[in-house]
């Protein structure tokens, strides 16, 4: 867990001209003046800094095209002929991390450069060497396991497994072997994939069993007829799931790896076998015309980094409303159905998803879609640990509603006449991502709400709220959008902006207000002696520990620019802790218990709709 | 070498079984008040067995997945698991089979090229179909799966430093209708320590290269969101950019003077011709085959595409290297982006003889997908967008499939060209290229059903297909378009050339004849060069095709099992520029009771031989089929005709 630490500020360690200075030189200049030059050396982040030669460094910014060099092989670039502007400059090589000036991190955010007319410059750029993760993969019987995609997930995903990933993935060669570099420091987790192609049951026998099953057949050759002809035991069905290093298909198993810049970490070795599979039987209950119209979603609980079926077989619901899931490997499994308790009408072709609300999945080929009724939901978590389960239950029931009325918080001229363009809306929390093979779906199975018009009276009313989180937002006209947004969602006192919907819940009496005002917090950054900071990070955060969570619109966080100053823009109206950290993990800086740690040496502020604060900055 | 076992059932006991299981059926389920309920039929009984092994050490592979498809099935299959693994023996069991049936074994293992019953000697031959009765147990097969081979080193670069995260690529050497060429096989990128390691490999011999495309383009171009980042472009001067992706970074300039990496080739030459080829047989493992990159001085080349404005819309000039023509994206030396006008400047090119190619579509030759069912693909030349794919295995070479990416995006004029270029040691101006229009074709297809298969409906459409009748990959293969009326066919976008019409596509198909202008124009290809728009002409398909059967006999030296059945025209002047799809040149697998048979070949004259299957690759060659005519059986084939001709095999040395 990273500790804020308000201490002396680092400065990169090549000659770097204060910050000051360059504030002198921004008068406006006139465009055709093209005679600044901004050069330097990219070095290694080594304790005995080397030049670096074949990186590819690229400037960005004023009106000049972007522009890319490779330094030398003393590790020099030059850009000559800029105009005066304010630039980034960033460094690129393979097996190396992206660099910017300015950056004292891997993946921390640099500072930019103002460069003034005609100034000749010169910086430095810290390089960085990737961290690598090798090892080789070996099934139950010890030989290599090829062609399995391997990837390292940030660890993080352990507390937030909804998070969709892509990294990069890499394959395991001829003799199981992998090996993963270009990674930034952190903690990782390791995970292999081995995913044959075809579909359908595998059967596994060793080799005691296919001793017995060659032996009763031979047998049953060899004398005399068998009225009854013998029906073998069935063999044991197995899958391949994903593995976690060390060597487990539960994810919440897995080990971490902690890689610190250019780590190599070998031997990251581990058993990738198959897992015993099994199904899951149950019945969709409800009042619905036709149990065959509901539609049934299954998601597993696990990190999502390729989004396939990968091997599960559906069957179902029929028309008892009997389902069966097939080829789950251990895990846990939810299980979403939902259908609408109206008429059926007749079968559509898929993708006519007209007046219907199942935007963003569509429905088994052939299967009547039903057009009218509300929208009924059932959900069930199961976990599968190699023996088929039977008897799941799922009874429908009706989706929550959310009710309200939207005011206008501003001067009433300012609003356009038509308001019926105004949308509310109810958005899934992770986005509403299937996928599906056949009749088998996986995914949270719950499709987008379509948004709602606002009604005449300025009222408006969204049903159809699943089992799941959502957010509740607005969609102004464009002739709104630019100087409105929404500002708050209150329901029974509480914010939802802030706390967001548990489905299925009811709500009625929601009042969104949407504002005109923009608050605003900016100051510089400075030591006790005076002098302008700005290598370091600014953050605000809510006084109150209810808003204490990654993503909350409550948290924000800038870098000053090169002369000190900071703008903190549109923080919704409360109070707010304000700090200064010397290094800043983009999101590690919002968990609680970093947050418990700041409040001690933050400044309070309280800000109210539209105000516009100077709060200047001390670090110590 | 083992054959099959076969175990028989006696007949009599299972029809006792089945007599007898009846009333005992019936005592246990009192009929329902309906008197007319069947009794159940008896589970199906049959079961197919056997072993995996290693082509080449003959060790029993464990933890293979075996997969059994039905090829002719009499019965619906029910409760049958048709996927299993491997035991540590190597030995799989599939259980209630019904029969009479006929199936095929396939069998996989990832770091093995795919295997199956039948492919004793390449994983390229034809799966055997297995015969099974009602009840029968076919056991004792012997199912091969073949490791391929590796190459692995480093590529540094003059300084000893790796390259990281370039492209490293095994091209293979083929033998096509007496050429020698290349085939594109798998590319993969070097690690963080310039290491790479090329799998999947069939046996053949291979040239290791690092492809290098210096490809610029004019420093204003737009690029396109997705793909291109700012850092992936170098500014070479004041008007063009040079485009890095997976290729190494160009040299820093000496003295104002651009360095380029030309593509190199193990160990560190950029003549293909000089460069170090790699033997492979099945399971070798070759590694130190390092690669050093070189800088070279380079030049600039300007000239300009003569062409209609839309033929030069988004045209990519390529300059391919002697020796490499032949092949796709990935082998030029450099590639630049036309200007509306038609001016073109290829920057960072090194000296040497070259290829330019103005295309509309490129196509080469790749050796199928490896065992990691991953292909690496080449960077697009910018500012390219996407990218359209379409590849099909050539009958001509087993284990090649022909491939065509198309990139330019949007309509573009019918024109291409291609021209030899020597490259100086200083800048080159004044290049002029003229771009030759394509040629359409157009007629009508007259479709002729077999009346002996009165169920059989045609295909509503017929897609007819150009094979480029001397196997110039550049020609591509042009083919009719999805929007013609039944019955009629359009094909635009003729490369000039020759060509023979085809339906690859519809099983049981075949082009009967072909007539334009009044004459006949079946035995004789199309050259696009004669007329620019080729109009009425009309092609017959039919699928009364011959169906020729036959038994191989075994004998002391070469048994049924071991051979192949080949059938060739009788006269030797069909054996030459058959095009990728050869039409009368067909090989047909030997099933477990040493019968064969051949159903898509057209009427004619023809010679039959079975040899030995080693044979399989290399049996289409001019100079083999001059060696064993004279041991061919001569058959006549009539449409509608069913022949039967047993075959004694023939050794071949």
């Amino acid at each position: 867990m990273k500790r804020a630490r308000a201490v002396v500020v680092r400065f990169a360690a090549v000659a770097l001209l204060p910050i000051a200075l360059a504030a002198q030189q921004r008068d406006s200049a006139p465009a055709a003046v093209t005679t600044a030059e901004l050069s330097g050396v990219v070095w290694s982040a080594d304790a005995n800094p080397q030049p670096v030669r074949r990186v590819v460094v690229s400037i960005a910014g004023g009106s000049i095209n972007a522009r890319s060099v490779i330094t030398d092989d003393a590790g020099r670039f030059v850009f000559a002929k800029l105009p005066a502007a304010t630039y980034t400059l960033t460094a690129k090589k393979p097996s190396f991390l992206p660099a910017e000036f300015g950056s004292s991190k891997p993946g921390r955010p640099g500072s930019k450069i103002a460069l003034g007319v005609g100034e000749k410059r010169a910086v430095g750029i810290t390089i960085f060497k990737g961290a690598a993760i090798a090892g080789s993969l070996r099934d139950e019987n010890g030989q290599p396991v090829a062609g399995a995609s391997v990837t390292a997930l940030d660890a993080r995903v352990m507390r937030d497994p909804s998070m969709i990933l892509s990294p990069e993935a890499f394959t395991t060669d001829d003799r199981g072997e992998y090996r993963i570099y270009g990674l930034t420091p952190g903690d990782y987790i390791v995970v292999a994939t081995a995913l044959p192609d075809g579909s359908g049951d595998i059967a596994l026998r060793r080799e005691v069993e296919m001793d017995a099953l060659l032996a009763s057949l031979s047998q049953r050759q060899n004398r005399a007829p068998n009225p009854t002809p013998a029906v073998p035991a069935r063999p044991k069905l197995v899958g391949f799931a994903p593995i976690y290093y060390p060597g487990t298909p539960m994810f919440q198993d897995s080990a971490k790896i902690h890689l610190d810049a250019g780590d190599e970490r070998g031997g990251v070795s581990f058993v990738v076998s198959h897992v015993p599979v099994a199904s899951i039987e149950g019945v969709v209950t409800g009042n619905v015309p036709s149990m065959t119209t509901v539609m049934l979603s299954i998601t597993p609980e696990q990190p999502r980094v390729n989004i396939t079926t990968g091997g599960i077989t559906a069957s179902g619901p029929d028309a008892n409303g009997v389902f069966k899931y097939g080829n789950l490997a251990p895990g846990r499994y939810r299980i979403v159905a939902r259908a609408r308790s109206g008429p059926a009408a007749p079968a559509q072709p898929i993708g006519a998803g007209r007046g219907g609300g199942f935007a963003g999945a569509t429905p088994p080929p052939g299967v009547a879609v039903p057009a009218n009724g509300d929208m009924l939901y059932a959900t069930v978590d199961v976990d599968v640990r190699g023996q088929d389960i039977n008897g799941v239950s799922l009874p429908l029931q009706l989706g929550g509603t959310v009710s309200g009325k939207i005011v206008f918080d501003g001067p009433a001229a300012a609003l356009p006449d038509d308001l019926s363009s105004i949308r509310v809306s109810v958005n899934l929390v992770g986005g509403g991502w299937n996928a599906s093979n056949g009749t088998t779906r996986v995914g949270p199975g719950l499709s987008a709400i379509l948004p709602a018009q606002l009604k005449e009276d300025g009222t408006f009313e969204i049903k159809g709220v699943g089992p799941t989180r959502y957010t509740i937002g607005t969609t102004l006209p464009p002739d709104m959008a630019t100087g409105w947004r929404l500002r708050s969602a209150i329901f029974d006192g509480r914010d939802l902006l802030d706390t967001m919907i548990d489905g299925p819940a009811s709500l009625q009496g929601v009042t969104l207000t949407v504002s005109d005002k923009r608050t605003q917090i900016a100051g510089v950054v400075k030591t006790a002696a005076g002098q302008l900071v700005s290598d370091c990070y600014v953050v605000a955060f809510s006084a109150d520990r209810n808003n204490w969570r990654i993503g909350s619109r409550r948290n924000l966080s800038a870098r000053p620019t090169t002369e000190g100053r900071f703008t903190l823009m549109d923080l919704p109206p409360g109070e707010y802790h304000l700090a200064v950290l010397t290094d800043l993990d983009p999101l590690d800086w919002q968990l609680p218990e970093s947050l418990e740690s700041l409040a001690p040496a933050a400044i309070k502020i309280r800000l109210t709709e539209g105000a516009k604060i100077a709060q200047d900055l001390q670090i110590r | 070498m083992p054959g099959l076992s076969r175990l028989w059932t006696s007949s009599c006991a299972v029809l006792a079984g089945v007599v007898l299981a009846v009333p005992l059926l019936a005592r246990q389920n009192p009929p329902q008040g309906d008197a007319q309920s069947k009794p159940p039929e008896p589970p199906a009984n049959g079961v197919i067995s056997g072993t995996v092994f290693d082509g080449a050490t003959g060790e029993p592979v464990v933890n293979a997945l075996v997969n059994l498809q039905p090829a002719l099935v009499t019965k619906p299959m029910t409760n049958v698991i048709t996927r299993a693994i491997t035991d540590e023996k190597g030995r799989f069991v599939f259980q209630n089979l019904p029969g009479p049936s006929e199936f095929t074994v396939a069998v996989t293992k990832s770091g093995y090229l795919g295997g199956g019953f039948g492919r004793e000697l390449a994983p390229t031959e034809a799966l055997r179909r297995i015969v099974l009765k009602d009840g029968e147990w076919v056991g004792g097969l012997r199912v091969t799966i073949w490791k391929p081979g590796a190459i692995s080193g480093v590529v540094r670069d003059e300084a000893g430093e790796p390259a990281v995260g370039v492209l490293v690529r095994a091209l293979l050497r083929i033998r096509l209708m007496g050429r020698d060429d290349f085939a594109a096989g798998p590319m993969v990128l070097t690690d963080d320590r310039g290491a790479y390691r090329i799998l999947g490999l069939a046996p053949g011999r291979y040239y290791v290269q690092v492809p290098s495309v210096q490809a610029s383009v004019p420093s204003d171009t737009k690029f396109p969101a997705l793909g291109q980042s700012l850092s992936d472009a170098l500014d070479v001067d004041e008007s063009h950019r040079l485009v890095i992706g997976r290729y190494p970074l160009p040299p820093p300039p000496v003295d104002g003077r651009q360095l380029a990496y030309p593509l190199m080739f193990h160990p560190s030459t950029s003549q293909v011709a000089e460069a170090t080829p790699i033997d492979l047989r099945y399971g070798d493992d070759r590694s130190a085959i390092d690669i050093t990159l070189r800088p070279v001085a380079s030049v600039r080349i300007t000239g300009l595409v003569e062409a209609p404005p839309d033929a030069l819309r988004q045209l990519t000039l390529r300059l391919l290297p002697a020796g490499l023509e032949s092949l796709g994206l990935g082998a030029e030396a450099a590639t630049a982006l036309v200007a509306p006008d038609g001016r073109f400047t290829f920057m960072n090119v090194p000296a040497g003889s070259y290829t330019l190619d103005a295309p509309v579509q490129v196509t080469e030759l790749l050796s199928q997908a490896s065992a990691t069912n991953f292909r690496r693909s080449v960077p697009m030349p910018p500012p390219a967008q996407g990218r359209g794919i379409s590849w099909d295995t050539v009958d001509i070479a087993p284990g090649l499939d022909l491939a065509t990416t198309t990139f330019r995006g949007g309509q573009v004029g019918e024109y291409s060209g291609r021209m030899p270029l020597i490259v100086p040691g200083a800048d080159l101006s004044g290049v002029v290229l003229r771009l030759r229009p394509h040629a359409t074709m157009s007629g009508r297809v007259i479709v002729e059903s077999d009346p002996a298969q009165p169920d059989v409906k045609p295909p509503t459409r017929f897609t007819i297909y150009l094979d480029a009748a001397r196997g110039e990959t550049h020609l591509g293969r042009p083919q009719s378009s999805f929007q013609d009326q039944p019955g009629e066919f359009t094909i635009t976008g003729i490369v000039p050339g020759q060509y023979w019409l085809r339906v690859p596509g519809y099983a049981g198909w075949v082009v009967k004849s072909v007539t334009w202008n009044g004459r006949d124009r079946t035995m004789t290809p199309f050259d696009a060069a004669e007329a620019p728009e080729m109009n009425d002409v009309v092609v017959t398909v039919t699928n009364a095709t011959p169906q020729l059967t036959g038994t191989v006999r075994a004998t002391e030296e070469l048994k049924a099992e071991n051979t192949i059945v080949i059938a060739f025209p009788f006269e030797a002047t069909l054996w030459r520029g058959t095009g990728f799809y050869p039409a009368r040149m067909k090989s047909a697998p030997v099933t477990t009771t040493g019968a064969y048979r051949f159903t898509a070949l057209p009427a004619g004259d023809y010679l039959l031989l079975a040899i030995d299957r080693t044979h399989a690759n290399t049996w289409r060659e001019t100079a083999f089929l001059e060696r064993v005519a004279r041991f061919g059986t001569r058959v006549r084939l009539e449409w509608s005709g069913k022949p039967v001709q047993d075959l004694t095999p023939v050794v071949v040395r």
